[in-house]
């Protein structure tokens, strides 16, 4: 099964680069201090504004800090936000849609009623309603971004767990005398587990994307901590004087969203049986 | 406290004293692009002007926003005015008397005024004016500028007695505020009321049309009392992003933009169109403590960040040279400024010994310490102000340099004020005032302004500067009271509540065709009905009938 | 269809129950709340003062009983006024509501115009170079961050080239024109936004229509059609897209809260005036009644949005009806 999967997963390159890209990045993310070729944090006034060179290969921006620095060093703020943020939208949305698909009845009601309403309110317009009134840092930007991108992720595994409930070795689990919890997150939970693989690794890229719009609000990761939006948002005052201080960081998100994308498109293809 | 929704989001944000509400300007040291060439005026075309929020309510008694405040100043007009060397001059009033006690003023409006809608102006509506600013029921945040006043008489249609409790210095300036008509008013809630959508004023512009979010349209008043103005239309459009109002001020899309030090100083070819204009603004930017905080409270270890932190750095690097370091609360070009005050110089060894002093020592990592607490603190500062986003941020740089562990936090404007500045909720902050031309800075400073939601945050207090806080409000004379103001600001930069950093230059950039823009000591616009264009240059074919 | 659709519009009602509790618990997390709001437009708002405009506001009763006069109030569309300029919260959205309105569907017309043929030649194409590169230029469009997009798209089209203006919803000589110029000037006006809206959130339905239709194709009475010598044109563009395309319709329901949420960005940065950008501003200022308010509004509207597109589902696929 799984070199069935690693073999189609091969065939299909785009994925295939995507996911390379993502460890790139994730090792970059890891390793930042390191590779960092200066201090992200170190000003130097008098070369504000500089263009790309060999001493800073993406330029400098309005405090003189080298933006290739606050780029690798940010990656670990993006990518940290994209992962804790489908971590709490896993976390919820999977255990939610297990309860409703596997109990069905009122809980499945109720929890199916609430997935309709958070459906229904403008995502955006809700997180930065709480971000103003909590007050934006990394930590809210991830917990909000997670508590408002369960809903789609519960509906899918609700319908899955229908589907699976009804198989044999379900019944005979159960008839067995297998726990509850047992059945819901040894048996039925890996069958459930495809589409849940696909939408985190479209739900990472959607979260990066949310921060870096959140930062053009002024609702983002706060500065000096870097984050791509934050770099982005700073470069795009600077649009007419400093090309570099928006066109790297925009590539920086676009390049990570697509990879993302590409992979969760990869692996539906790769994991859904149907094609 | 000024109000404006965006410019706290974006825009130049500054708390405001409620009196001092002409919008930003000043002294023409510096250069300026003179633009004015003989030539007769001639009518027609449209000047375009951009802001990042909207207008909240063209009611001068109502509002405080730097939106409405850009509107109500075309479209109405208070009985008296600065002019471009910031004396007072009648405006609606055509002259006044003083009493020799100060106390009494009496105003002798002119009699050829007429509102927009053609109704005769009258002593009526001054004193309509006054009773609404007193009025509790009114939601005016000009209410305080008139509480001394004991009454307002109007003697006959075109004089009015003014009678003050009390002497007060910025008194005849406070009447400045905008005149609103009774006849429109007297019916209805003042606070909702339509007008407030559609203002009728007696000013050079009135009103056309205000479309939400978009933009609001102004047409000449043909009756205006100094003759109508020249051009045919004043637009102010509203566009919320700072980067695409750039963008529309490069393609024409608006005539006029104030400018950051970075665009000002961008190449010339961006500026193919517009004229660039600086001069000293009427704002400085501090950065002040919270002096009930135990780590504040010793003098020596303000005085010591006040040696480790380097205006200078921040003046070249930051304003780009577009503004001057300052040493006391008062703008650089005001007549209260005591330009004898020495700058504390840069010196990160007299900070240390300063601070060695008041008992606190390096550790193995250089980190200072006292009796095992780091000294480590938190800087505030509003969100949308980029050039004190940035100062914050070269202060925390400097301020490790000797040791100190200093965190920033960003807040959005709103909480910001309310959650820590108004709660006393905050250790350091970095912030700016815009202060009026009247040098009365009372409710900054006296002790018995420290209440929640007053100005005097910081918690200052010092017996000697209240009593002079006191006098300086009461004594009429610039002589006189330039003397007492001198010696509050030598106090303050001694007691250092705050280390004053800059007072920057206002920037602004202005369509090429417009003949007429000129820097004065009040800064730019003072003459804005007299702005024309050649009728060969006219972008817009818009002509007034 | 009948019983289909008021068992439907039962649902509703829960939902919407559900969304007052939301927008209105939501103030409940605001620190300080409207008070300290219009006590900032006058510092020297006496305690008295205040306690007056909180019992102006009903806000010294419990909350619970706020709940129920706000939902009361509500149900005869009167959301208060607003604390920034006292006007009824309802004229400010409803002069702001038309803007959004036509740039969602303009939006949404686009999406859907582009994003069947992309999906159907996609997937009648499988893994082809042309599905490939459809694949990646979708989601470039949906992973660009829109404000930078946006920006770049007015560097180009309005200052380089001059061919439509930045920003804005009309001209400066908007009123002294003709009504077809009048058009005319809102249209070249509402081509950058459309674009811009419409490209980033291209992916979904495109991807949507691929996968389905791909799904559709190989089930059994397509491939017997084929077999039966149907013709390509007729099997593919007929039967496949229409069993695979109807579905679509729900999950552009499902879309409408993002486009609007996208509208915050993409109406300030084009200066447009919308609801997101109210919503936005209204947030900002803490104008709580407008932000109560235009939540419940928005997400009303979006489940409206579902249940038509739901009835319009069921109209064309009978058998969505007895589930």
């Amino acid at each position: 099964m799984l070199s069935l999967y690693l073999e189609r997963f091969k065939r299909n390159r785009l994925a295939a680069a995507g996911l390379a890209i993502i460890v790139l990045l994730t090792l970059g993310a890891a390793l930042a201090p390191a590779l960092c070729p200066q201090d992200p944090t170190a000003q130097n006034l008098t070369q504000r504004l500089q263009g790309p060179s060999a001493q800073h290969w993406m330029g400098t921006d309005d405090l003189g800090r080298d933006v290739f620095s606050r780029l690798l060093t940010g990656t670990r703020v993006s990518l940290s936000v994209g992962f804790v943020a489908v971590g709490i939208a896993l976390g919820v949305g999977t255990c939610l849609g297990l309860l409703a698909g596997f109990f069905g009845g009122r809980t499945d009601t109720f929890i199916m009623r609430w997935v309709d309403i958070m459906l229904s309110i403008p995502t955006l317009f809700l997180i930065l309603a709480v971000l103003a009134f909590l007050g934006p840092n990394i930590y809210n930007v991830m917990i909000i971004i997670g508590l408002t991108s369960w809903p789609g992720l519960t509906r899918m595994v609700r319908g899955e767990c229908l589907s699976v409930r009804e198989r044999e070795y379900v019944h005979a689990a159960r008839l067995s005398g297998v726990s509850t919890p047992r059945l819901l997150f040894v048996h039925i939970l890996p069958n459930v587990i495809a589409p849940i693989l696909v939408s985190a690794t479209l739900g990472v890229g959607g979260a990066i994307l949310t921060e870096s719009a959140l930062s053009f609000l002024g609702l983002g990761v706060q500065p000096p901590m870097p984050s791509w939006g934050n770099i982005l948002t700073i470069g795009k005052d600077y649009l007419h004087i400093a090309w570099w201080l928006s066109v790297f960081p925009a590539c920086a998100i676009l390049i990570t969203v697509l990879a993302f994308n590409l992979l969760g498109e990869g692996l539906r293809d790769v994991l859904d049986p149907r094609t | 406290m000024k109000t404006d929704t965006e410019t706290r989001r974006h825009g130049d944000t500054e708390i405001t004293s409620p009196r001092l509400r002409v919008s930003a300007s000043l002294l023409a040291l510096l250069i300026s692009f003179k633009s004015f060439a003989a030539g007769t005026p001639e009518y027609g075309d449209v000047y375009v002007d951009a802001s990042i929020g909207d207008a909240s309510m063209l009611n001068p008694v109502l509002s405080s926003d730097s939106a409405s405040n850009d509107i109500n100043g075309q479209v109405f007009n208070g009985l008296v005015k600065y002019d471009k060397n910031i004396k007072l001059v009648g405006e609606l009033a055509g002259s006044w008397d003083v009493s020799a006690n100060g106390l009494v003023l009496t105003f002798h409006l002119r009699k050829n005024v007429r509102w927009h809608d053609g109704k005769p102006f009258t002593a009526e509506d001054v004193l309509f004016t006054y009773q609404k600013l007193r009025d509790p029921q009114v939601h005016t945040p000009f209410g305080s500028d008139f509480e001394l006043v004991k009454s307002v008489a109007a003697i006959d249609p075109w004089t009015v007695r003014v009678v003050y409790a009390k002497p007060f210095a910025p008194g005849l300036a406070s009447w400045g505020m905008g005149m609103i008509p009774k006849h429109i008013f007297k019916d209805g809630d003042f606070n909702t009321h339509p007008a407030n959508r559609a203002p009728i004023g007696t000013g050079p512009y009135r009103f056309k049309e205000w479309k939400t979010a978009q933009y609001i349209v102004l047409e000449p008043n043909p009756d205006y009392y100094e003759g109508p103005p020249y051009l045919a239309r004043y637009i102010y459009r509203i566009i919320p992003d700072q980067s695409v109002q750039f963008l529309e001020m490069r393609n024409q899309g608006i005539d006029s933009l104030g400018l950051s030090p970075d665009q000002f100083k961008a190449y010339d070819a961006i500026f193919e169109h517009h004229q660039r204009f600086r001069y000293p603004s009427f704002q400085y930017v501090y950065f002040g403590f919270n002096l009930r905080n135990p780590l504040f409270k010793d003098i020596r270890v303000r005085r010591a960040l006040a040696f480790a932190i380097d205006r200078q750095t921040l003046v070249q690097g930051l304003l780009l040279g577009l503004g001057q370091p300052i040493t006391g609360p008062y703008p650089l070009s005001s007549w209260a400024y005591n330009s004898q005050i020495p700058q504390i110089p840069y010196s990160p060894q007299k900070a240390l010994a300063l601070l060695m002093d008041a008992g606190w020592r390096p550790d193995a990592e250089g980190l200072l310490t006292k009796d095992g607490t780091p000294f480590s603190f938190t800087i505030m500062t509003n969100q949308g102000n980029k050039v004190r986003e940035l100062a914050a941020q070269v202060i925390q740089q400097q301020l490790h340099h000797i040791g100190m562990d200093v965190k920033i936090r960003i807040v959005e404007w709103s909480s910001f004020i309310h959650q820590f500045v108004d709660k006393k909720n905050f250790e350091a902050v970095v912030l700016g005032w815009s202060t009026g031309r009247d040098p009365d800075n009372y409710l900054m400073w006296h002790s018995s302004q420290q209440k929640e939601g007053q100005y005097n945050f910081v918690s200052y207090s010092n017996p000697e500067v209240d009593r002079l806080l006191e006098r300086g409000r009461q004594t009429f004379g610039e002589k006189k009271r330039q003397a007492i103001y001198w010696k509050i600001h030598a106090q303050i930069a001694a007691d250092l509540p705050y280390i004053f950093l800059y007072c920057p230059d206002s920037l602004v950039a202005v369509h090429k065709r417009f003949r007429g823009p000129e820097v004065a000591p009040l800064g730019m616009g003072w003459n804005f009905p007299q702005w024309y264009v050649p009728r060969d240059q006219q972008l817009y074919p818009v002509r007034t009938p | 269809m009948i019983p289909f659709l008021l068992r439907r519009s039962l649902h509703l009602i829960p939902t919407l129950i559900g969304i007052s509790l939301i927008s209105f618990f939501l103030m409940q997390l605001a620190p300080g709340g409207p008070v300290d709001q219009i006590a900032d437009m006058n510092p020297h708002v006496t305690p008295e003062a205040k306690a007056r405009i909180r019992s102006d506001l009903g806000l010294d009763r419990p909350i619970p009983a706020q709940y129920v006069s706000w939902v009361k109030r509500m149900a005869f569309l009167d959301f208060g006024t607003s604390f920034t300029d006292g006007r009824p919260v309802i004229r400010k959205i409803s002069e702001r509501l038309p803007a959004t309105i036509l740039l969602n569907i303009l939006s949404i017309g686009l999406m859907i115009l582009l994003a069947l043929p992309i999906g159907w030649l996609s997937a009648i194409r499988a893994n082809s170079l042309f599905d490939k590169a459809m694949t990646v230029l979708v989601f470039v469009g949906f992973s660009m961050p829109t404000y930078a997009l946006a920006l770049w798209l007015m560097i180009l089209f309005g200052l380089n080239l001059g061919w439509l203006p930045i920003s804005g919803w009309s001209s400066l000589n908007f009123i002294e024109v003709p009504l077809w110029r009048k058009a005319l000037d809102i249209a070249q006006h509402l081509i950058m936004p459309t674009l811009v809206l419409g490209l980033t959130s291209l992916a979904g339905l495109s991807r949507y229509a691929r996968n389905s239709l791909l799904e559709v194709i190989h089930q059994d009475y397509i491939r017997a059609a084929r077999a039966k010598g149907l013709s390509f044109r007729r099997v593919y563009g007929v039967h496949a897209a229409r069993n695979a395309l109807i579905p679509m319709v729900t999950l552009v329901g499902l879309m409408l809260p993002d486009i609007i949420g996208g509208g915050v960005i993409i109406e300030t940065i084009f200066a447009y005036p919308g609801i997101g950008r109210l919503g936005y501003e209204a947030i900002m200022t803490r104008d709580y009644n407008l932000i109560m308010a235009l939540t419940v509004i928005s997400a009303a509207l979006t489940v409206l949005g579902n249940f038509l597109a739901d009835a319009l589902y069921a109209y064309a696929d009978p058998r969505i009806r007895y589930k």
